[in-house]
Formats: structure tokens, sequence, C-alpha cells
């Protein structure tokens, strides 16, 4: 389509910037100088996929390559979908306007069990066969990866190939394999085999599953030489991994619009709920030095006048007072602000208080999770109400007057009391700002607390446990808000009916693809999104598939039971989530893996946390 | 510490990018550039940027003007352009840098070229005529929300129409247009086509500013 025409059409839709590409530092090339042409695909809208650090960091990587040229392709809104079919413009990426269903690699990120039915969409307006069994060119290859790659299952029949871990090496490992294929003459079967054989690429086509009467799984057999065992990658040594020299800088608005550092990668703690403390571990931290020579680059290349520095649990990195404190001397020089997400409320010193205070004061977030001793302890959240309330008195005496607190509901072994306890907690804080001798004259306190619903997710210690029902979920709810005594106390919680998806798919089968595509067909697309989520349609669907959704969602397994993911390794043994797991229901904690190793299995990398000295 | 006017061009897929979207990216821009800019006190420094006069999305423009103030005065307005030039994105392109003549405040007219796709045979001189009217209204938005009728007819200092052909194109009506700008007065064109009511398809490309006098804005 000649340009002219299609600026027009962008011009009927809303927020058109989003289409146009031609960004700061976005990346053009001479299509007949490369030889692989790779779709980056975000499946959600531009705002929230520019926002996110894994895709900056596999685009600048390709495309550091002479031979690749990477493009970004993000789920156009629906407006603009429609746009689109009526004047039948294929999905395109932004660099080049082409279409990407001429590309070799169409690859997506599974951020979140959401964003399946977007894949769909995309692959769909892309004008490419849905099914993987139905593309039977060697190009496209649609591949995908991501924290959802860790239970791929749902999507089995969609995909070519998983990635699974962290891609910088294993992407372009079969990058390579591809063109060499190709070269050769060789077809998609021929590819896919090989493709298998290198470590950290899952091809579910090579694998049958059979299944007991009862739904549960009864064997998953390898065939044409794959792996009975599909290891994850990780980066072993992170101040020589790849990071960015700079980022694409978005002309409209997005969510993030920052700089943003990585400074380590896993998590120390081990919160049995949490996947992304297990399936990234061990933790592998950068040096002061390369953080800020990092940090520096970006900066200066993009003009961003704010950094946010990125991990799990940002004041468990070893050295980081030393690394704000030198920060803070470039960002005074440079006037960049550095913000600091994803705090944790046990080791936050006073001394760091004033530090972050310096750097950026906007309000403090706490994560306790859940509202009782107990309870925290069930979940292993090493933090106790005395260590929140000093804390947050710290804080207060530091001038803030509002704090933000998130926890779970639906937790296992959770009753009532624990519910209420979310309420007093709450109190305890608030009645802990009126206590303080010097408070501020005329100055109200604020607490705000933000529930979400436990999903109990794979490769966690609780990827056993059931999830409770929408009705439960709201039952709670109406508990929590009637505990609530005080005006001072503001809360909100999360839609249980996305969690409840949620819950399907993060421990689904292969038997969730047909539901996944029959719903899509029937107009199911951006489920995370309030305005397009509907759970009439899915439950429509779940219905016409026959698919019984209790038997995914509230379901107990049993140790024994074989999980779609069990011929996934993320370095995390089976043997340790079940210990786990048993330790939880008697309420015993775990120290985190500075403390003393738990020997989850993650010292098979033979790097990271496991080798330091204790 | 001085003020430089920064006169560029914008194009391609810089349409797309909103005023607010120009400001943002300037920021990052002149601060990328290294050009030895003055902040703003206060917490939340940044920039010191202006704009002479927004421009609408979707629109493009061979005569865009930002100001900054520059510090150090050793750092030559030719400096200043060859830094800028170094990091401009696709689309934008620097003119010239010069000292400031005006205050933005003494804008006073846009003039547009304005190039209509193929219309209906009598499209020019229905235009023509619609133009020519002695007084045009139409309801704008008043600043507390309230619809107000206003005139647009004495916010045009003067237009002319012509036709052109050309093998890509085809034929095309082009209309230049010199409007009201800047303060109270400011008049969009697509307010005034909008009350012309349907026209075929058409693309703005703001040519120049002026001031009071219509001398060229510098
Ligand atoms: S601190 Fe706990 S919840 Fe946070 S990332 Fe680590 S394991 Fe997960
Ligand atoms: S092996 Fe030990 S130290 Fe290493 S990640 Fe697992 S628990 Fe932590």
């Amino acid at each position: 389509m000649d340009n002219k025409e299609f600026e027009k059409l962008l011009l009927s839709v809303q927020k058109p910037g989003r289409y146009a590409g031609g960004e700061l530092n976005s990346i053009i090339k001479d299509k007949e100088k490369v030889d692989v042409r790779f779709a980056f695909c975000f499946p959600d809208t531009y705002e929230i996929g520019m926002s996110h650090l894994g895709m900056k960091i596999l685009y600048s990587l390709f495309n550091e390559r002479e031979d690749i040229w990477c493009e970004r392709v993000f789920n156009p809104w629906i407006d603009f979908q429609e746009v689109m079919r009526e004047n039948n413009i294929p999905l395109f990426a932004l660099e080049s306007r082409d279409p990407i269903k001429d590309f070799d690699f169409i690859g997506f990120t599974l951020q979140y069990e959401l964003s399946y039915t977007n894949v769909l969409n995309m692959l769909d307006l892309a004008g490419v066969p849905l099914r993987s069994a139905d593309r039977k060119d060697l190009s496209p290859i649609v591949v995908a990866g991501g924290p959802c790659a860790c239970n791929p299952e749902p999507m089995a029949d969609f995909i070519d190939l998983f990635f699974l871990g962290e891609g910088e090496e294993v992407d372009l490992e079969v990058i390579d394999l591809y063109k060499k294929i190709k070269a050769e003459g060789g077809d998609k079967q021929v590819f896919l085999r090989a493709a298998a054989q290198i470590e950290g690429v899952y091809v579910p086509s090579l694998y049958d599953v059979e299944y007991y009467v009862d739904g549960t799984i009864k064997s998953i057999t390898p065939k044409d030489g794959a792996p009975a065992v599909v290891n994850k990658r990780i980066m072993r040594d992170m101040d020589k991994s790849f990071y960015p020299e700079t980022f694409v800088v978005p002309t409209t608005e997005i969510v993030h619009d920052r700089a943003v550092q990585e400074i380590y990668r896993g998590c120390i703690r081990g919160c049995r709920f949490c996947q992304a403390g297990f399936i990234y571990r061990p933790v592998r931290e950068k040096s002061v030095d390369t953080i800020l020579s990092q940090a520096k680059s970006l900066c200066d290349t993009t003009g961003y006048d704010e950094i946010s520095l990125s991990s799990l649990s940002t004041s468990d990195y070893r050295q980081i007072q030393t690394l704000l404190s030198r920060m803070i001397e470039w960002s005074e020089k440079d006037k960049v602000s550095i913000s600091l997400p994803s705090l944790r409320i046990d080791n936050f010193s006073t001394e760091l208080l004033e530090k972050i205070q310096y750097i950026r004061k906007s309000g403090l977030t706490f994560a306790p999770e859940a509202g009782t001793q107990r309870l925290r302890d069930v979940i292993n959240k090493n933090v106790t109400e005395e260590e929140i309330l000093r804390t947050c008195l710290t804080a207060f005496e530091g001038g803030y007057t509002s704090v933000k607190l998130y926890f779970m509901i639906g937790l296992p072994t959770e009753t009532d009391e624990d519910i209420v306890g979310i309420a007093e907690l709450g109190q305890k804080i608030v009645n802990s700002f009126y206590s303080m001798p010097n408070k501020p004259k005329y100055k109200s306190v604020n607490v705000s607390i933000s529930v979400s619903t436990f999903v109990p997710k794979p490769f966690t210690p609780f990827q056993y446990e059931p999830q409770i029902t929408v009705d439960e979920i709201r039952r709670k709810h109406d508990l929590l808000r009637n505990s609530i005594k005080t005006k001072k106390i503001s809360l909100s919680y999360h839609d249980s009916s996305t969690s409840f998806l949620e819950g399907i798919f993060s421990r689904g089968d292969r038997n969730l693809c047909k539901a996944i595509e029959e719903a899509y067909l029937n107009g199911c697309k951006f489920d995370g999104w309030n305005e397009c989520f509907s759970l009439e349609r899915w439950m429509e669907t779940f219905e016409k598939c026959g698919i019984n959704t209790a038997f995914y969602a509230n379901r107990e397994r049993e140790y024994e039971e074989i999980l779609p993911w069990d011929h996934l390794n993320y370095g995390v043994t089976k043997r340790f989530l079940t210990r786990e797991n048993l330790k939880a229901h008697g309420e015993a904690t775990t120290p985190n893996c500075r403390e003393q190793c738990a020997g989850c299995g993650a010292n098979c990398y033979g790097e990271g946390v496991c080798f330091e000295k204790r | 510490m001085r003020n430089v006017r920064v006169f560029f061009t914008k194009h391609g897929r810089m349409k797309f990018a909103s005023h607010l979207d120009m400001n943002r990216l300037m920021t990052r821009i002149i601060r990328r550039s290294g050009v030895p800019i003055w902040y703003t006190e206060g917490f939340n420094q940044h920039p010191y940027i202006t704009f002479a006069l927004p421009l609408s999305l979707g629109f493009t423009s061979d005569y865009e003007i930002m100001d900054i103030r520059v510090i150090d005065d050793e750092f030559t307005n030719e400096q200043v352009k060859a830094a800028l030039e170094k990091v401009f994105p696709d689309g934008l392109v620097v003119t010239a840098v010069e000292n400031m003549v005006l205050k933005t405040g003494e804008v006073a007219f846009a003039e547009f070229a304005i190039t209509f796709k193929e219309g209906e045979k009598d499209f020019a001189e229905r235009l023509n005529a619609f133009l020519s009217q002695e007084s045009i209204l139409t309801e704008k938005k008043t600043k507390k929300g309230k619809m107000k009728e206003i005139d647009m007819a004495p916010c045009i200092k003067r237009f002319s129409i012509s036709k052109r052909f050309s093998a890509e194109e085809g034929e095309s009506v082009v209309l230049n247009l010199v409007l009201s700008a800047g303060g109270e007065n400011n008049l969009n064109p697509t307010l005034l086509l909008a009350a012309f009511g349907e026209t075929p398809y058409y693309t703005v490309c703001r040519k120049m500013i002026y001031d009071s006098a219509m001398e060229c804005f510098k």
C-alpha cells in the first residue's frame, strides 16, 4: 500500500503515533542486504510492549548482527484492526512497514497468560495460519519465549518452537541454524528436528502426550530424537552478557517511558507463590562498574532524564549502598533522576531510605502479601509485622505520608482471620503514624491496600494447590472491605474473573489449545483489558469445547502427578518444590539463598549466588 | 546565557507526533545533543524549551520554531546547529539556528498549503465561494467549556486556489491559506474546512509563520 494512502488511514484512528514507526534510535536496514528478517511481536499494545526490557535487549542484540534485521510489532488497538481488515492491510512491522508474513521469523514474547488470544489475533492479522501444522513452509517460523514459556502447553499447537529461559544466546543459535538449513534447501521439519537438539529449545510437535481417563497426564514421549528433558538457558556471567547501548525512544506516550538498567537476575528469596523467584534462579549480579557504564550510555544515547534500576528485589543487590552513592554523584551532574521499583521491606535501612528520598520523593510501596504472620510463614514471605511497622514509621518520620501495601488473597491455607488481618495491619500502620510525637501538623496519612488474587503457577511450591473459586474471591473481597474501619485506608482489587482465566491457563495442558483458538474466533482478544474482556464469552467457549475449568483452576494435584511442564527443566527440581510445599503446610520458612542454600537444584549452572561465600 | 531560536521542518513519519510528543522528544534530543542548555530550577529540572506555535497532529511543516536557552556564550549558533543535526531523527531537519528576534507572543499569522485529492469537478469553485463569504460562522468551545458562536471570516488574511496535476498523484486542488495564528484569534484550518462540509481527503503543510506586519517570523 502506498504511504500516502496508509498515512491517511492512520489519521483516522486513535493515537496514530503508535503505528507510525520512525522513533529515535529505531533501526532501518536495507532488506536486500540482510539474510534473516525477524518480526519481534509483543502481544499487547505499543504502550505496554515498548515499556518492556526484554524486547529492548533482544532488539538491539539481533540488530547488532549485520545479517539480521529485527523489527518491532505490537497488537494494533481494535479501531485500527478494523481499518486494517477493511483495507486489506496485513500486520506489518513498524520499521519497514512490510507485512510480517514474509519474514523469516515471527517471534512472540509471552509475558502473561491473558495475552494468548492476542498472539492468535496477531497471526491472523498477519495472514498466517494459526496452527503450526497448517504452516508447511520453512518460513515464517513462529517462535516464542518469555516467562509463560515455562508452561507453553496451552500454546503448543500454535508455536513452532519455544525458547526456555534467557534468550541472548539460544535465539542466535536458532537463527544461525535456520540460515544453514535454508541454504541447504531443507524444509520446516528438518529445521525443527535439528533445532530441538539445541539446549533451551522446545519443539512441542516432537512430543506426544497421553492422558488418563480422568484427564491427568499419563506420559510425555519425545520423538525424532528430541530430548526427554529440555533445559532452560541462562547467561552465566552478567558482566559479559549483552546489554543495549541504547533504546528506541518512543515519540508518543507509553507506560514506562524511561531508561531501564538491569542490576541482577533472579531472586534470593523464594516466596512460595512467586514464579519469577524460581524460574530465574540462580541470582547473578552485575558489577557496580558495569551497571554505571551501561546506565550512562543509555542516558547519553536516548536523552532520557530518568533511569530505573531493574531487578526483582532491588535492596537485595549486595552493593546497593555503593551503587546508589556512585549513581547519585553521576545523576546530579547529568540531571538524571533515579527510580527504584521493587524494594523489599525487611532490609530497608534508614540509610537507604535517606538515599531514596534524595532520589525520588514518591510514594513508598511494600508487599507483605499476607495479613498474618502465620500466613506469611506459609508463603515464605520472611518479613515480620514488627519490621513492617518499623519501616513505615521510619518512612513517616522521614516525611512520607502515604504507603501502598500489596496483598494477595486466596493463598493456600488462608482463613478469614488472615483476611481480617490485612485490615488490622493497615490499621496498625495508620495508628503508628498518629503515635509519632512530632507528627506533621495538618497532615493526614493514607495507607492504600491493593489486593490481587493468588494464581498457582508452574515451577513454584504452590504448583499443586487449588485456586479458590470466583465466588470465594468475591466473598473474601467483601469480608475485607467490611473489616476496614477507617477512611485513612483505601482499598483496591483486581477483577476476580481475569485471575480465574489466568489460573486455567497457567497450569493448562494442550487440550486448552482448541479453546484458545475457539475463543479467539469467537471474538476474545485483549483479555487483559477491562473494556474487551468477557468472562461469559470464555465460559461459552469452554463449554463448547468440553473443557472443565475447575479441573485446571480449582483442583489440587498429587505430588506424583505428571504435570504438563514436567519435561521442562528450569533448574529447580520437582523434589525441592514438593519439599517446599510440605514445609508450607507445616508453616515452616526457608532461609534465602544468601543465608543458607536450600538445595533447589539451580546450582547445576555452576554460577551465581550458589557459589558466593557465605 | 542567550535565547536561541531553532528553525526546523517536520515531515514524514514525524507528522504523527503531537505537540506534547514534540515537547518530550525535543527535551530528549537536546539532552542527547550535548548543547549546554539552561535547566528550569526546582525539583523536577528539565531543559527550557518553548515552541512558537503548536502544530496539529497530522500536519507537516516547513517552518517550525523552537526556542532554547544556551548557557555557554562560547557555544556558537553554528555549533548548536551542528550538534542538533547529529541527533535529529528522520523527518525533522534543522534549517537554521539564530538569535531570537521577536517574542513568541508576536506571532500573528500562519500560512498553510492544503492539498486536496481530486474532488468533484466544481470543488475548487465551491471552495472559492465558501472562503469569499462575508462571514463564516461556526461554534467553538470557550476556555470555560461552553459553546460559543464565532465568525471565522475575519481570521482569513488571504487565500488562493490552484489546480495541479502530477503523474504520481493525478489531479489535485491546492489551497494556499493565511490565517490568524497565536493567541485568541488562532484559527485552525481543520475547523474552517469542517464548516465547508464534506471535502476530498486533504493534507496540510504549514509553510510560514508571520508577525502582524506579515514579515516572516524570526
Ligand atoms: S522477593 Fe519474593 S515475591 Fe519478590 S521476586 Fe523475590 S521471590 Fe518473588
Ligand atoms: S542451589 Fe541453593 S543457593 Fe543456588 S539458587 Fe538454589 S537454593 Fe539458592
